[in-house]
């Protein structure tokens, strides 16, 4: 073509050129306008449509709107798709709500709408005839809204699943709303519901409702939860508006929140209101009333920080929280804040001293000191720990605790280095003093499979041994949470040591199964070993016994080997009120031998002690049973008593013993001097003073007895004697050819006193019962003294047989035995015409003694029968 | 007499047997143990050893006690007095002797 | 009690009997004054003594 042609094709079809000029023109005044507009672009292309890589709006300097492959696809109606579109945040100013304006029909589709805080979501909006059709969703959440730009009016639909909000939340939201948009007027009102809202791993579930009003640029918000909300350990929250929020287009202005729960222990409230405009500052307060709740912290706070005002509370338990500062925490993810607070337990303070609490994201830490100050259980309590504690468990010096009262001195120190799960391993020391007494020692402890344990190694002295007597506690130990357990092989042992004078061989107490612990009691079975005492005059040999223990109660069998001696014990504890004590029951069996009266005047040859008795223990001892002893033999020395036996009733109170006899206590002999056959008595005795009553005892031939006798006692107390045979007294002369010969009864009275040591008569008077003999044979001696005085001759002829028809014996016995007797013999001498004669006859004797010299005679019998094989241990 | 031979052979059986961690002699001398009136040997200055001897001394004493008793017809008590009385008049100056009144003093 | 065969021992012991006689007229009466002695404890002490001297438990 040559430029000729060009020339007049371009005269010829100028206004063609003009007309297809004109878009051109007015896409150049719409790029124009959008620039203005802050609209900017960037790789502008063609590819089955316009494209834009990328375009963002810039405004008063801040990029408001970024833009992501965009395509232009259609014109009619006007279809754009476009990958992203970015909303960043910009501080613009009031803004002013304008509805959209004029465009021609268009279909917008957006695959990603990333606002702050907000997921990313899918959005297509369709406009025909004005009317605005918008839709967004993301995941299973989706919402549409419709708006009509001639009439104004709107309307907004949809459903939010909360895990699409944040993934633990549960539960959905259904929302509506509508309204009208016009120039400089936006209002309407959205309502929603939420439906089983709750949060991943907890138990509550529950209905919320929500209710916005726009009006006038203003907006207002009510929320409220549909049902009370239970929140566990018996609390809820309560139903009623909780949180209110009002505010312009530029945000919030006011904001309530009024949360009220319930509980066992009381209620709590927690108001918070925002102060001026916007939620920058504000106040409120936690109001804590009940019966175990009181208390009120006002708290502030800025957008920097949340101050919590000084505040007392008391909290369940006694426990009473107080801080004196305001504590200052600052909102930001990472920060610090010092705390000094109080925690109070009756009487036990925790303070914080130095403390400083600090966090960075999920990571949070404390550190500083507590001290320990207060009292417990009549103790004085002090300690103290400095370090931290943070997610990964405790660091910093062993926590101390010191227990001080009138007696008792323990420091325990409790390192915390590798106190921490999963282990929380600790190794506590203690030591102390008891009195004068060391206590020292280690707990270990430790968590593993589901339970605590450890080993306590313990040592002691105990402090009524003078000497000796440490005790070493070795026990293996679990459990958990009041089910406690000590080991197999656990045990304490006391070393041998000195009570006063008497030397307490080693005792051992051991667990052969495991014994339980807990708030009902011990439950298990133990046992114990000891070997026995010794002192100056007495020894007790070993002891070995099993104890089981169950709760409450408990059942002890005890025995001394070497006596054959078993004891058998049972014993349940008591509470009447706030006092407690302990009863049960006691039964002892146990031969008796010479080795068990080594302490004792008296020697117990052989027999058999049984007895039976209930006990109680109550601020002091009660006990009450019946005793038994058969087979009784014991001797004084030279005494000898055998053939005992009796039963007796035992009363022990606090004013002391009390023995009574049941039926007579009986010896079948005791030898005296001459023997004293079928004694039998009642006894009663409270060990200081004795009453014997229906005394009766065979001796002489005749017979002794007195209705009571008391001892000891300055009384002279009657004694009758009767039948004594004459014949058997003469015999006491122990001589095989005797010179003296008498026969006939003699009985009568005799007063006696019976003093602590010693026994005496006075006024004794003893008759004849009947005709009485007497024959002196004559003897050497006898001769000799007849030859020398014819007087003493007649005498002695007259005394060679004498017919005595009264007879009357005056006797007196001083404490030592000397005995003084005057008698007055009547008679007649059969072979002197029946002369009648009268004898008066003095005779002063220790009768003591004279017994004593019997017994030496016995002694020689006696030890013929002795020859027999001893039938027990000696 | 048989009872005198018991005494005789209790005797020996005391003499022989004193082998004790501690002797009479030097615990009564160093104010360990001490004479009573009772006849037997009390501890003053408490300790294992001191006790263990007086249990072992005692129980011997009560025995040769007893046979004297028996061989003499006197009770176990009569001759232990007895005993006490000259076992206190036989101790050395600067030994410890109880009085009837229950004190420890220095003879 | 047992007193009057005591008179038996009279040669036996270390007593003093004293006996005065009245005219021979009715009735005949006789006074008699015996003390006895005994050396029991003497023998005990005897026994206490080689106890406490000869033994080695004093």
């Amino acid at each position: 073509m040559n430029m000729g042609f060009r020339l007049a094709f371009m005269r010829r079809y100028r206004w063609l050129i003009m007309l297809a000029l004109l878009p051109l023109g007015v896409a150049l005044a719409v790029v124009a306008t959008a620039y203005v507009l802050g609209l900017r672009v960037q790789g502008v292309g063609w590819q089955n449509g316009l494209e834009l890589t990328q375009w963002y709006r810039l405004q008063n300097g801040c990029v408001s709107v970024i833009g992501g492959r965009m395509r232009l696809t259609d014109w009619h109606p006007v279809t754009i798709r476009m990958a992203s579109m970015r909303l960043p945040k910009c501080v613009t100013g009031t803004k002013e709500l304008t509805p959209p304006p004029w465009t021609p029909p268009f279909d917008l589709s957006i695959d990603a709408v990333v606002i702050p805080d907000l997921p990313p979501m899918a959005v297509t909006v369709h406009q025909r005839d004005q009317r605005w059709q918008a839709r967004a969703s993301y995941r299973r959440s989706k919402a549409t809204a419709v708006y009509d730009r001639l009439t104004g009016r709107w309307v907004a639909q949809g459903r939010i699943q909360g895990a699409d909000i944040v993934s633990k939340l549960l539960g959905t939201l259904d929302f509506t709303g509508q309204g009208m948009w016009q120039t400089n007027r936006l209002d309407g009102a959205l309502t929603a519901q939420g439906h089983q809202l709750g949060y991943l791993g907890q138990p509550q579930r529950s209905d919320a409702t929500l209710s916005a009003k726009l009006a006038a640029k203003q907006w207002r918000l009510n929320a409220a939860l549909a049902s009370p909300m239970a929140l566990g350990g018996g609390w809820i929250l309560e139903g009623r508006p909780a949180l209110q929020a009002g505010g312009g287009l530029d945000g919030v202005q006011l904001l309530r929140l009024d949360l009220h729960a319930k509980g066992p222990q009381g209620r709590a409230q927690l108001t918070l209101n925002t102060q001026g405009s916007g939620v920058a500052r504000g106040q409120g307060r936690l109001t804590l009333t009940g019966p175990e709740l009181a208390g009120t912290v006002p708290l502030t706070w800025t957008r920097q920080t949340l101050s919590l005002q000084p505040a007392a509370l008391s909290l369940p338990q006694g426990l009473r929280l107080s801080w004196p500062n305001p504590v200052v925490l600052p909102l930001a993810l990472a920060g610090e804040s010092t705390i000094s607070a109080e925690l109070q337990y009756q009487g036990v303070r925790v303070k914080t001293v130095d403390s400083l609490l600090s966090w960075q994201q999920a990571r949070w830490g404390w550190q500083g000191r507590l001290d320990l100050t207060g009292n417990a259980a009549g103790y004085k309590l002090a300690g103290g720990w400095q370090g931290r504690v943070d997610t990964d468990g405790l660091s910093g010096e062993p926590a101390s605790l010191t227990v001080s009262g009138s007696a008792l001195t323990v420091t325990l120190r409790l390192p915390v280095a590798e106190f921490r799960a999963p282990g929380w391993n600790t190794q506590a020391q203690f030591s102390g003093h008891y009195r004068n007494y060391p206590i020292d020692g280690v707990l270990d402890a430790g968590y593993t499979r589901g339970r605590w344990q450890g080993s306590l190694e313990g040592r002691s002295r105990l402090p009524f041994y003078a000497q000796g007597g440490s005790l070493t506690v070795t026990a293996p130990w679990y459990g958990n949470a009041g089910q406690w357990f000590l080991g197999s092989g656990s045990r304490v042992t006391i070393t041998e040591g000195l009570i006063e004078t008497v030397l307490v061989k080693p005792i051992a107490v051991m667990v052969s199964t495991p014994v339980r612990l807990s708030a009902q009691g011990v439950f298990g079975a133990i046992r114990v070993d000891a070997g026995g005492a010794v002192a100056t005059r007495w020894a007790v040999p070993g002891i070995a016994g099993q104890l089981f223990v169950s709760g409450r109660q408990g059942q002890a069998s005890l025995r001394l080997p070497a006596w054959r001696s078993e004891l058998a014990l049972t014993g349940a504890l008591l509470s009447r009120g706030r006092r407690t004590g302990a009863q049960g029951e006691l039964t002892v069996s146990t031969p008796l031998f010479a080795a068990m009266s080594n302490g004792f005047g008296i020697t117990l040859q052989k027999g058999m002690l049984t007895g039976q008795a209930r006990w109680q223990w109550q601020d002091h001892w009660q006990l009450q049973g019946e005793m038994a002893v058969s087979d009784l033999a014991l001797n004084w020395g030279g005494i000898l008593a055998s053939g005992g036996q009796g039963a007796a009733h035992i009363e022990l109170t606090q004013t002391g013993l009390l023995l009574t006899s049941t039926g007579p206590f009986r010896l079948a002999e005791l030898g005296v001097g001459t023997p004293m056959r079928n004694v039998r008595m009642a006894v009663q005795s409270d060990l200081s003073r004795w009453h014997f009553i229906d005394v009766y005892a065979e001796v002489l031939g005749g017979t002794m007895s007195a209705p009571a006798l008391q001892w000891p006692s300055a009384q002279y107390q009657p004694v009758t004697v009767s039948h004594i045979d004459l014949a058997e007294v003469a015999a006491l002369q122990n001589d095989p050819n005797p010179t003296v010969q008498l026969a006939g009864r003699v009985g009568g009275q005799l007063p006696l006193q019976l003093m602590k040591d010693s026994l005496a008569v006075q006024g004794g008077l003893i008759r004849n019962e009947g005709p009485v003999s007497l024959k002196v044979f004559p003897s050497a001696g006898v001769s000799a003294m007849g030859q020398s005085n014819r007087a003493v001759q007649l005498a002695l002829d007259t005394l060679s047989n004498l017919e005595i028809h009264d007879l009357q014996a005056r006797l007196a016995m001083q404490p030592d035995g000397w005995l003084d007797a005057a008698v007055t013999i009547k008679g007649q001498s059969p072979q002197q015409n029946r002369l009648p004669v009268v004898l008066n006859y003095t005779h002063r004797e220790n009768v003591l003694e004279l017994l004593r010299s019997l017994r030496i005679g016995d002694e020689i019998a006696r030890g013929v029968m002795d020859r027999r094989p001893a039938d027990g241990p000696r | 007499m048989k009872t005198t031979t018991r005494l005789a052979a209790v005797l020996l059986l005391v003499c022989s047997g004193l082998v004790m961690a501690l002797d009479l002699g030097s615990a009564k001398a160093q104010g360990l143990v001490g004479e009573q009136p009772d006849g037997y040997l009390g501890v003053v200055k408490a300790s294992p050893d001191a006790i263990g001897l007086a249990a072992d001394i005692n129980a011997k004493r009560r025995a040769a006690y007893e046979a004297i008793a028996k061989k003499n017809g006197a009770t176990l008590d009569q001759v232990a007095v007895l005993a006490g009385q000259k076992a206190i008049e036989m101790s050395s100056p600067g030994a410890y002797v109880k009085t009837p009144g229950g004190q420890w003093v220095k003879k | 009690m047992k007193p009057v065969w005591i008179v038996a021992l009279l040669p036996l012991v270390a007593c003093t009997p004293r006996i005065a006689l009245d005219a021979p007229k009715d009735p005949i009466t006789i006074n008699l004054n015996v003390k006895i002695d005994h050396e029991i404890r003497l023998k005990v002490e005897k026994d206490v003594d080689s106890l406490t001297k000869d033994s080695k438990l004093y």
